[in-house]
């Protein structure tokens, strides 16, 4: 038997609005977001579509609501592709890496923790491109597809949202004092 | 090759990759070079962590339950369209049972189920039109008394667990819109009948006690007044509990549905 379209949008409307939130830093915003892009999808839903399939379509009909929506306000989260220099492409230029600590450790929760709370600094565009390609796990070319951006711009803003992350967590890692008070 | 172009080639960490001769060249220099198999060890660490540490918030239950209606307002508009279709193409019986049964029922009780008042029909006229054009319906679900709560978490924000009533089984569970208000039905089957058992989630909607025949209260903690309306050949009941609206319409006379509808009458199970 198929599902039907509030079957399947029910089963994912938890990481639905996770991915909302996430886009949009706001929660008013983000739930008017999902509902207009529940009502769009709806209208285009052809029943037959597996839960897999379903989640990905739906999840570009959300990007597509949100870019749309940002625009009619006057902002394009996707206008600026600048990121400092040396954040662009991981080439041989990088700091040396900090090892990480072991999952289950109380400086992995607290690492885990500060990064919960890095997501909103990161620029929109790349926060966008970090959720689909890191979250998602979806393909540059295809998340090039979903934004219509070169899938090299994708790369680039998926490296140097990546890379943003990696340089502050491994910054928080080499303070003595987090690391004292994390094994404390 | 060079640590840049490596990394390049083998960036992201986490990434499936066809393994051609660059991508094979690329793994072997990062297997001799400690400073880039130490950046990929790294960038493997903080995918993971991306995806362990990413910003949860499930769907608060307001958000949910305004999505749904709308679903169902948008639902309910296509739904007429596609009457209009199939009465054009044979089914205008069941157009015809309904009026009728709408003309009969019209103005038999005063309860209303949300938005109430002149112009819309009574809870009962109500329920009796779900159950008609439920006989031309096609969407249900089928499924274990779990999965059948579990249905209704998803779709109302309520686990209706389906009370179980000797002699009747279970036939399925479907979503309904009664005045553009989202509810549950769950249908049953057994000795010669069909039953319907309503759960409307009304919130706060102020109370406008039933003016019929009130069957009596309900043993326990529970104590409801039940009204009782015959519709030709159905029989409906209804009754309030707390948040949630009530109904049971079947192919019974009132006299069993009264006895039926006392036991569905009971606490169901929510969370």
């Amino acid at each position: 038997m198929h599902r039907t379209f509030e079957e399947l949008i029910g089963s994912d409307l938890d990481d639905l609005h996770s991915a909302a939130l996430c886009f949009t830093q706001d929660r008013h915003r983000a739930e008017e977001l999902l509902q207009e892009a529940a009502i769009r999808a709806f209208h285009e839903f052809r029943s037959g579509v597996g839960p897999a399939d379903f989640r990905r379509w739906m999840l570009g009909i959300l990007v597509t609501t949100y870019l749309l929506k940002e625009r009619r306000r006057g902002v394009d989260p996707l206008a600026v592709d600048v990121g400092p220099e040396g954040e662009e492409q991981p080439d041989g230029r990088q700091d040396a890496a900090v090892p990480f600590p072991e999952p289950g450790t109380r400086a992995h929760e607290w690492l885990r923790a500060w990064l919960n709370e890095a997501w909103p600094e990161l620029d929109a565009g790349d926060r966008l491109v970090l959720w689909l390609a890191a979250v998602e796990r979806i393909r540059h070319a295809r998340v090039a597809k979903m934004l219509g951006l070169a899938e090299e711009q994708v790369r680039r803003r998926h490296y140097r949202a990546r890379r943003s992350l990696s340089t502050g967590a491994s910054r928080l890692l080499t303070r003595d004092r987090f690391l004292g008070s994390a094994e404390a | 090759m060079k640590c840049s172009e490596a990394r390049q080639i083998l960036w992201p960490a986490d990434d499936l990759r066809v393994g051609d001769d660059t991508v094979e060249e690329a793994l072997a220099h990062a297997e001799r070079c400690p400073d880039c198999s130490a950046f990929l060890e790294q960038d493997r660490q903080v995918a993971g962590l991306i995806r362990d540490s990413v910003p949860r918030a499930p769907a608060p239950r307001e958000l949910r339950e305004r999505l749904f209606t709308a679903l169902a307002r948008e639902r309910a508009g296509l739904d007429s369209q596609a009457q209009k279709t199939r009465a054009a193409w044979g089914r205008r019986w069941v157009v015809v049972a309904a009026m009728a049964l709408v003309a009969l029922s019209a103005g038999s009780f005063a309860l209303w189920i949300s938005e109430g008042g002149p112009g819309r029909p009574s809870a009962a006229t109500a329920f009796a039109q779900d159950y008609l054009r439920r006989v031309v319906e096609q969407e249900s679900m089928r499924g274990t008394d779990k999965e059948i709560a579990a249905f209704f978490v998803r779709e109302l924000g309520v686990a209706v667990q389906p009370p179980k009533i000797p002699g009747f089984a279970v036939n399925r569970a479907i979503i309904c819109l009664l005045n553009g208000r989202r509810g549950g039905v769950i249908e049953y089957v057994g000795k010669g009948q069909q039953l319907s058992f309503y759960v409307i989630p009304v919130g706060d909607d102020p109370i406008t006690e039933p003016e019929d025949l009130r069957v009596g209260q309900i043993a326990g903690d529970l104590s409801v007044s039940i009204a009782l309306s015959a519709e030709t050949g159905l029989a409906v009941a209804t009754w309030r509990d707390g948040p949630h609206q009530h109904a049971l319409v079947g192919n019974a006379d009132v006299d069993e549905l009264r006895l039926l509808a006392r036991r569905y009458a009971c606490p169901v199970a929510r969370t």
